[in-house]
């Protein structure tokens, strides 16, 4: 299991992987079909995981980030959402030719998700410890007490207090912080290569969001796990990224390790993110968000996504699409016109 | 404030306590608990067992043959000798043809029970969790079976099979049936929105294992209430379907048969007494009523004991 992560990928604060992707999305392309139109809400996407790494998956609401995570999982809800095209190569195979079967094998045993709100996460009419038992028995021969005993280790590892009498809790006798560890507790048990958190702290408490992210981060690097974090809080993307890719509108207009992408942004939406945070050093009050709103879906223009929004779209800006390519400095966006970024 | 209403806070104070029992004693021992203090839940049982011990033993301890005809003794009034509820026109007993019309009556409840629960539990899960062409192949047709009326369904289903109690049980078991589907699968498409199953996916559960493991345990409950509210549906189709000849056929004795039976004595009167012979239809009647409403009262009860959602719902509201 642990084979392709023992090499570190790409350590905290490197400039270069070292290892081959674990895993790699090549031109994804999921689309929401109707029966009146359809679209694609994720337009070519292509990211790779590294071993050891914390990517983050930064974007506004419906950019796409949690059908990617899904389209990984390949638990879209179909209809009306399916992969149209595109690869998700994972030790050698490609994710989406799998069978339903082979698929079930690899959640959670190799690629586990967490989800945005723990507190509808648990069945109501089980215990946390048969939830749990219950996973591990899906994947692994075991007795029931063995079962039993790994959840139990797998409780008192994410910080459970008191883990061996909370196996028999219900989820409604557990608090928001708890549950969500239950959730990091069940999604680790197996111990995956890959650990998928979608928003894992936006439905939980200011306090409680820093400690659980620590016990993520903690957990991260203590089983040398890749972690592809979804959030829209650029902050958490500070305090816990190796490196992010910024999504706009389906696709990544952005991709950096973490200190470049703050120093120096690249992309013009990057640029306007950042420039939308409200700094304790400014004079100014006002805070200065991006003009106008996300394209439509449905019509999306037919140059960059980002052009009816952007300072310096040029005429070519509308008309053609640029490409996520890499420039002289190393650095990876999709824009013709990039300009220097000015706080 | 008035008898018998609570303001909120009270309303909350007992939601409050709930949960605390909950957390105290665990659910299981918590519904146990509430299931003995729920008045109405307890009126409807003593009220059931007692329907049921009738129907069960009346026929043992009378000793009396339900279908031995004496044309010296009919329409005796009830408390006649040797006649507690007195005879119908064929000088039949009437207590002990109650006592056996129970009993068809509750198999007949049971049976359309079983069927449509089995079948409405297996058809609104797969159709409301699998979606798709599955999902509206098996709305269609319970939407198609919904859309007749009972009385028809039981007639088509008595032609093509002859009467009896067996083509009453398919056709109201069928109507139900689809009555319980549709609720069903109304509930299990809003838990598929939930998302313990899809973290249940993503721990690499099976669909089957799903289904059974998370969604089954979770509809049962309002399952068993439907199903609850739909024996009296059953035990009045049973006696309507009766009453118009489609069901139990004589000899056997069945409630709706013997209303019938009784009905042409409401206007007649009887030379001996000098009045009408009410009681071969109002007794079999009276029995009818008790019977479901015995089991209504039970299942208003298993609701307020299981249903969170309704519970203490109707009162305190006119306070307002």
């Amino acid at each position: 299991m642990a084979t392709m992560t023992d090499q570190g990928g790409w350590p905290s604060g490197g400039d270069q992987p070292v290892s081959a992707p674990l895993l790699s999305i090549e031109g994804l392309r999921t689309m929401v079909s109707s029966r009146r139109d359809s679209f694609d809400v994720v337009r070519g996407l292509s990211l790779d995981i590294y071993p050891n790494e914390v990517l983050c998956l930064v974007g506004e609401s419906g950019c796409g980030k949690s059908i990617t995570a899904l389209s990984i999982m390949r638990l879209l809800p179909n209809p009306p959402v399916r992969v149209r095209e595109g690869k998700i190569r994972f030790r050698g195979e490609d994710l989406l030719r799998l069978s339903g079967k082979r698929m079930r094998s690899i959640r959670a045993d190799s690629i586990s998700m967490i989800f945005q709100d723990p507190l509808t996460s648990l069945d109501p009419v089980f215990t946390v410890g048969d939830v749990i038992v219950e996973v591990i028995r899906a994947h692994r021969d075991v007795s029931k007490d063995e079962a039993r005993r790994l959840a139990g280790d797998a409780l008192a590892k994410v910080g459970l207090p008191d883990p061996i009498s909370r196996l028999g809790s219900y989820p409604h006798q557990l608090s928001g912080g708890m549950r969500q560890r239950v959730m990091i507790a069940m999604a680790l048990v197996l111990d995956p290569d890959i650990l998928i958190a979608d928003e894992p702290t936006t439905a939980l408490d200011v306090t409680v969001q820093a400690q659980i992210l620590d016990q993520l981060v903690t957990e991260q690097r203590e089983r040398n796990m890749a972690m592809l974090l979804i959030t829209h809080d650029l902050a958490v993307v500070a305090a816990v990224a190796d490196r992010v890719a910024v999504m706009y509108a389906g696709e990544i207009v952005e991709q950096a390790p973490v200190d470049e992408l703050f120093e120096d942004p690249r992309h013009p939406y990057t640029q306007g993110l950042l420039r939308a945070l409200p700094k304790v050093s400014a004079t100014r009050r006002r805070l200065d968000p991006i003009p106008g709103l996300v394209p439509s879906l449905q019509m999306m223009p037919p140059g960059c996504a980002f052009a009816p929004r952007c300072p310096h779209a040029l005429d070519r800006c509308w008309n053609e699409q640029p490409e996520l390519a890499t420039d002289p400095d190393g650095r990876v966006f999709r824009c013709f016109n990039p300009q220097p970024f000015a706080g | 404030m008035a008898d018998g209403t609570r303001t909120h806070l009270e309303t909350w104070n007992l939601q409050l306590a709930e949960f605390e029992e909950n957390q105290r004693v665990g659910p299981v021992r918590a519904a146990l608990g509430r299931m003995r203090r729920n008045k109405l839940l307890l009126l409807g049982s003593v009220l059931g067992l007692a329907v049921l011990g009738t129907g069960l033993f009346g026929p043992i301890i009378s000793g009396a043959d339900p279908t031995y005809q004496s044309f010296s003794a009919t329409l005796l009034p009830p408390g006649s000798e040797g006649h507690l509820l007195g005879t119908d026109h064929l000088g039949r007993d009437l207590a002990v043809r109650v006592f056996i019309g129970i009993r068809v009556s509750l198999m007949v409840a049971a049976g359309v029970t079983v069927l449509s629960l089995a079948l409405g539990l297996v058809l609104g899960m797969f159709g409301g969790f699998l979606g798709g062409w599955k999902d509206r192949m098996i709305r269609g047709t319970v939407d198609f079976v919904w859309g007749f009326p009972l009385i028809l369904v039981a007639v088509l289903f008595a032609g093509g099979l002859g009467e009896g109690l067996f083509p009453v049980i398919l056709a109201v078991g069928l109507v139900n049936t689809a009555a319980i589907a549709r609720v069903v699968r109304g509930e299990v498409l809003a838990l598929s929105e939930r998302e313990f199953v899809e973290a249940a996916r993503a721990g690499g559960l099976s669909t089957s294992r799903i289904m059974w493991r998370h969604l089954f345990p979770n509809i049962l409950a309002p399952a068993l209430v439907l199903a609850s509210y739909y024996v009296a549906v059953a035990i009045i189709a049973e006696a309507a379907l009766s009453f118009i000849g489609l069901g139990a056929q004589p000899p056997t004795p069945s409630l709706g048969g013997m209303v019938s039976d009784g009905r042409n004595y409401l206007q007649h009167n009887v030379p001996e007494l000098g009045q009408v012979g009410h009681w071969g239809a109002t007794i079999p009647g009276i029995t009818i009523l008790l019977l479901v409403l015995a089991v209504s009262l039970i299942g208003d009860g298993l609701r307020d004991v299981f249903d969170p959602r309704l519970r203490h719902e109707a009162k305190g509201v006119d306070e307002e």
